[in-house]
């Protein structure tokens, strides 16, 4: 019991080590560069940056709505194909029945009516 | 074609006082400054000058400014300048033409920051080129070039002097701008121009 | 009168100051060859520049990245053509809107004394009126071939350099008179 407990363990192990590393090297690069600079700090220097003339205008920029179709699409064929490819290397493997294919069936049939509102709002096209 | 053209603007400027004579092959108008407007009122309307090309200002060296405008007419291709003098009794001023061409506009406040010569109507007329706090008109030949006067002319020869120079008698005339060092400047009381 | 501002005081990193010769050999290695330029192209110099950083004479071989997108990506601002009284609190700022560590490269004849117009009423006669320069380059235009000559000299001025003489100037360097002109 307790190999197969090590064994399952191990790999969240390993993951927790790449994100030990990643953090690590972050870190260092930051911490680095903050005992290698000259620092300088001033107002003009932190002042926002506007091609040298005083700034006008804030620098909150509103995007229109209409762009939420951008989202939308991205989530819709994205997390389709997520889910779909661990899926798909599993689900014929002995132990999934007809009910793995049901289910994501079921979970594509989802996308299918997002999709086709995509469809029918006429965004699915080039021009 | 050009005798024609000359002609036909004689005949148009006749009610309007306007003398017409030629600079450089273009056709130049003189009118006086009280029918300036009307001047280029005529030329759009009746002569087909509908091409405000620009519009700036001469100095003359003899007191006063002369203030010149280039129409142009697309479709004969033909052109006409048009010339007026301002300042000859001191404070120089002249009626806007943005009234006839909108395009005057920002060459009627480049004329007035460097020439200093008021445009009467002018719906904005501040600097356009010069930076915030700039004293003087400086395309007046009078404005005085300061860097003329800290540091001599460091060439052989000013700008337009001809190959052989001028012979060692003779004083050399400065350009207009560049003031007498004995007169005006950090080397005041230093010595005549060389 | 300019209000204290509650800022930071200047400083150098711990590691810069203490750093010995074989680090700060490889630190300024890295520093040299990693300018990232930010152009500050104003006039006829600017296209010189521009024709350097194409395929026939290429300063990005050398390290120089151009078309850095700001001020604040930039370590190197090379300042090319004209500078007009009107530009000149422009360049002011953009120049104090760079990060630490940065060099100028003052390319031609008017960002070096004002040049041809050095006569003018509107011409800032020579950008180090304003900003200090590392590298002079003359020309009405450059050459090109002016302006990696230009890159490689500051390069080795940076590789002899010390972070700790730059940014915490002793008293001495810091009362030495003005550079007289020749």
């Amino acid at each position: 019991m307790t190999d197969s407990w090590g064994g399952y363990f191990a790999g969240y192990a390993v993951l927790g080590l790449v994100l030990a590393v990643g953090v690590a090297f972050v870190l260092t690069a930051l911490v680095g560069n903050a005992l290698l600079r000259p620092s300088r700090p001033s107002a003009a220097k932190s002042s926002t940056y506007e091609c040298g003339i005083d700034p006008v205008g804030e620098g909150w920029a509103q995007i229109h709505l209409r762009y939420y179709v951008y989202a939308y699409l991205y989530v819709i064929f994205a997390v389709d194909a997520v889910y779909l490819f661990p899926w798909a290397t599993v689900f014929d493997a002995p132990g999934f029945g007809a009910v793995t294919l049901v289910e994501m069936f079921v979970f594509l049939g989802f996308l299918a009516v997002g999709i086709l509102y995509a469809w029918r709002r006429d965004v699915l096209r080039w021009t | 074609m050009s005798t024609v053209w000359l002609d036909q603007v004689t005949d148009a400027y006749v009610p309007l006082g306007g003398e017409v004579g030629e600079s450089f092959g273009d056709v130049v108008v003189d009118v006086a400054p009280d029918r300036w407007v009307d001047a280029v009122t005529l030329a759009r309307d009746a002569l087909g000058l509908v091409f405000f090309d620009w519009l700036s200002a001469v100095d003359e060296l003899d007191g006063a400014f002369s203030v010149v405008t280039h129409l142009y007419d697309p479709a004969q291709h033909r052109r006409l300048l048009l010339r007026t003098r301002v300042g000859e009794d001191g404070a120089a001023s002249l009626p806007t033409v943005t009234g006839i061409f909108a395009g005057a506009s920002w060459h009627e406040r480049e004329t007035f920051e460097m020439f200093g010569i008021e445009f009467v109507g002018h719906p904005y007329l501040v600097s356009l080129l010069l930076p915030e706090g700039f004293q003087g008109h400086p395309w007046r030949k009078s404005f005085v070039l300061a860097a003329r006067a800290a540091k001599p002319w460091p060439g052989a020869k000013e700008p337009g002097e001809s190959e052989h120079g001028a012979s060692p008698g003779r004083r050399k005339t400065q350009p207009p701008g560049v003031p007498d060092p004995v007169a005006w400047g950090p080397r005041t009381g230093e010595g005549a121009t060389p | 009168m300019v209000p204290p501002i509650d800022l930071p005081s200047p400083s150098l990193g711990l590691l810069s100051r203490v750093a010995p010769q074989p680090i700060r050999l490889v630190l300024n290695w890295g520093r040299r060859y990693s300018l990232w330029v930010f152009n500050f192209g104003l006039a006829c110099c600017a296209i010189e520049f521009i024709s350097t950083s194409m395929s026939r004479h290429d300063f990005i071989r050398l390290g120089v990245i151009p078309f850095a997108p700001g001020p604040r990506q930039a370590d190197l601002m090379i300042v090319s053509g004209t500078v007009t009284d009107k530009m000149a609190p422009a360049i002011q700022r953009l120049y104090d809107q760079m990060p630490e560590p940065k060099y100028v490269i003052s390319f031609g004849a008017c960002s070096n004394c004002g040049g041809p117009y050095w006569d003018s009423y509107s011409v800032t006669k020579g950008v180090d009126q304003i900003i200090p320069v590392d590298v002079y380059v003359p020309g009405c235009p450059p050459r090109p071939e002016a302006l990696l000559q230009s890159i490689l000299k500051l390069q080795s001025k940076i590789a002899t350099e010390s972070l700790a003489t730059r940014y915490r100037p002793s008293a001495a360097a810091l009362q030495r008179p003005l550079v007289t002109a020749p």
